[in-house]
């Protein structure tokens, strides 16, 4: 295989690799948002439930 | 007349009358009677605040006022204040601001149960300018001298003994904006103990001229004279700092390492010359580690030394031999597969006067890693510091470890690493029980004096028994926001920790563990629970007749 192939080889895998480095790290900034949001939802929701219950006994 | 418990030291300017009124009636209607009330008029021009003043001195003997002929600021009127003060302890009270009516009682009983603290400090939330909405409940960690170093988390209310703040010069006119956390760390600094009452037991009402209303805005020279402040109090104390403000966070402050010279780390690393998919390429976890510590770090007197299995290929030992070339030294492991045992190992065949614990998944991100930690660990009163760990993602793996039920977990694992906390608590350098011990300075003589990490606990919590003993000897756990590392431990893995290793950790530590300081009652996941919003509302109950 020509040296000049096997260059061109080289760059597409290097470049190949930081679409997927890229990608990954888009993915983590969604799933670090999605974690805090669901706890937070977790939470608002179990504060709204309180609130009903507390209402309802009332 | 004997002297009272409590001088609530009040310096008063301009205030509105209404707001004036609410303050002297919250200090009134204190459920706890021994007080006194210290209240200065800076040379106030409008004709009500004179009057006021007079008819609530008239009202109440515990109420005393003086006059300035000339209006001197905060500092010179509150440390007239103070002269006026006779009680053990003083509590400092803003003029436009309002106590609980159980403040006083709860912090007498917080003080009668510690009888060498010196220091009191109460969780608190902001009121609106006519005093009736209340907002922003701050509930805050038990005492955490590394993080009064990065935030005025104490701040109000702030209960003293009033012989240390006269031993310390009371308030200093040099950081006028931020004196009163210039005298806290210096109290603290002295303080045999300091006690944390978790209730919200103070009002700061939100002005437009106050930093409870506008932040930085209402006073930009007081974030300056914070910093100040703490760089002082680093000198003082022999924490060899530059302090920095947050320019994104105002309020928030970060410790640079200002080292005076560098004691000689050695970097601790169990190995079996794992290989492992890393950014999409196969590589040997341990290869890459040193290659990063070589390669990124800044600070120059360190040694590394590889604990490694007897099944590591020959040929990552040379490989690790041609990257790291003098400064490795590798210390053969025969037995089982045993964390605590190689670390151990490693220490004792180590030569640095610090010790630093890493795992051969971690690569370097900030080059000063090693001077920010040795920042710490060098200190005295400090047994270990922690990093904060993030995923080749980006997410958080650790930042921390909080204890709940006894056991610890690790907040904030798969968050963003922007994610700010409650109070900014993730960007703040903090005392923790425990920190993990994938990346954990430590002094030499430290590890040594609690007899290293426990071979009881091969795989799970030998790190977080190490801290707690650590912990138990007097010395204090740092969390480091500002050391960032990558740690490529999987993101789906499993934490499986076998009940025998739970009932270790209770059995040896519940006392310690049963309630995380920097836990709070209040708080769930980060967020205010209803009960702290309604605080402000809560009130004992009362035998009824």
């Amino acid at each position: 295989m020509a040296e000049g192939e096997l260059a061109r080889e080289k760059q597409e895998v290097e470049r190949l690799r930081g679409l997927l480095i890229a990608r990954d790290r888009e993915l983590g900034e969604a799933l670090g948002r999605l974690a805090e949001l669901e706890a937070r939802s977790g939470r608002l929701t179990g504060l709204a439930k309180k609130l009903l219950g507390g209402l309802r006994r009332s | 007349m004997s002297s009272p418990r409590f001088s609530i030291v009040t310096p008063v300017y301009e205030t509105p009358a209404p707001v004036l009124r609410a303050m002297l009636r919250s200090v009134r209607r204190q459920t706890f009677a021994d007080w006194e009330l210290c209240l200065v008029d800076d040379a106030s021009t409008a004709p009500h605040v004179a009057a006021l003043l007079e008819r609530a001195e008239r009202r109440d003997p515990r109420i005393r006022v003086q006059r300035r002929e000339t209006n001197g600021g905060i500092v010179a009127a509150s440390n007239d204040a103070l002269a006026m003060a006779r009680g053990e302890f003083v509590a400092l009270l803003d003029h436009d601001d309002k106590l609980h009516p159980e403040a006083l009682e709860l912090v007498a009983a917080a003080l009668e149960a510690e009888p060498e603290a010196d220091y009191a400090y109460t969780d608190e939330d902001k009121i609106d300018a006519r005093g009736l909405v209340h907002s922003g409940p701050f509930c805050k960690p038990d005492w955490s001298p590394e993080r009064l170093r990065t935030q005025m988390y104490t701040c109000h209310l702030s209960v003293l003994r009033r012989s240390l703040v006269e031993e310390v010069g009371g308030f200093d006119a040099e950081f006028e904006g931020s004196q009163d956390w210039d005298l806290v760390l210096k109290v603290t600094e002295r303080a045999r103990k300091v006690v944390h009452v978790p209730r919200v037991l103070y009002h700061w009402r939100a002005l437009e001229t106050s930093t409870a209303g506008r932040g930085v805005e209402a006073k930009p020279w007081a974030f300056e004279a914070g910093r100040r402040a703490i760089q002082a109090h680093c000198e003082r104390i022999g924490l060899q700092a530059e302090v920095e403000r947050d320019e994104g966070r105002p309020g928030v402050y970060h410790l640079r390492p200002a080292l005076t010279r560098e004691p000689k780390i050695s970097i601790l690393i169990p190995t079996n010359g794992q290989r492992r998919e890393v950014r999409y390429r196969q590589v040997t976890l341990v290869e890459n580690c040193v290659r990063s510590i070589v390669e990124s770090s800044s600070y120059g007197n360190y040694e590394i030394v590889c604990v490694a299995d007897a099944s590591t290929e020959p040929g990552v030992l040379a490989n690790l031999e041609a990257i790291a070339g003098d400064r490795l030294r590798t210390v053969p492991y025969e037995d089982a597969f045993n964390f605590a045992a190689k670390i151990n190992l490693g220490a004792a065949n180590a030569e640095g006067e610090l010790l630093l614990l890493l795992n051969d998944d971690i690569e370097v991100i900030t080059p000063d890693w090693l001077e920010r930690m040795a920042m710490y660990a060098q200190h005295p009163e400090i047994g270990a510091v922690g990093a904060q760990l993030i995923w080749e993602d980006g997410r958080v793996q650790h930042a921390g470890v909080q204890f709940e039920g006894g056991l610890p977990g690790h907040p904030m694992r798969g968050f963003t690493r922007g994610f700010k906390g409650y109070a900014n608590n993730t960007h703040l350098a903090q005392n923790l029980l425990a920190v993990t011990g994938a990346c954990l300075m430590t002094s030499a003589a430290a590890f040594q004096r609690v007899g290293g990490l426990p071979t009881e606990l091969p795989v799970n919590y030998n790190d977080v028994d190490y801290c707690l003993k650590l912990g138990a000897a007097g010395l204090r756990v740092v969390y480091d926001p500002d050391t960032l590392l990558y740690h490529f431990e999987s993101s789906s893995r499993s934490s499986e920790v076998a009940d025998w290793e739970k009932e270790y950790l209770l059995r040896n530590w519940r006392q310690e563990t049963a309630r995380d300081p920097v836990s709070h009652p209040y708080l769930a996941q980060q967020m205010p629970r209803l009960r702290a919003h309604l605080g402000w509302a809560v009130r004992k109950p009362r035998l009824r007749r």
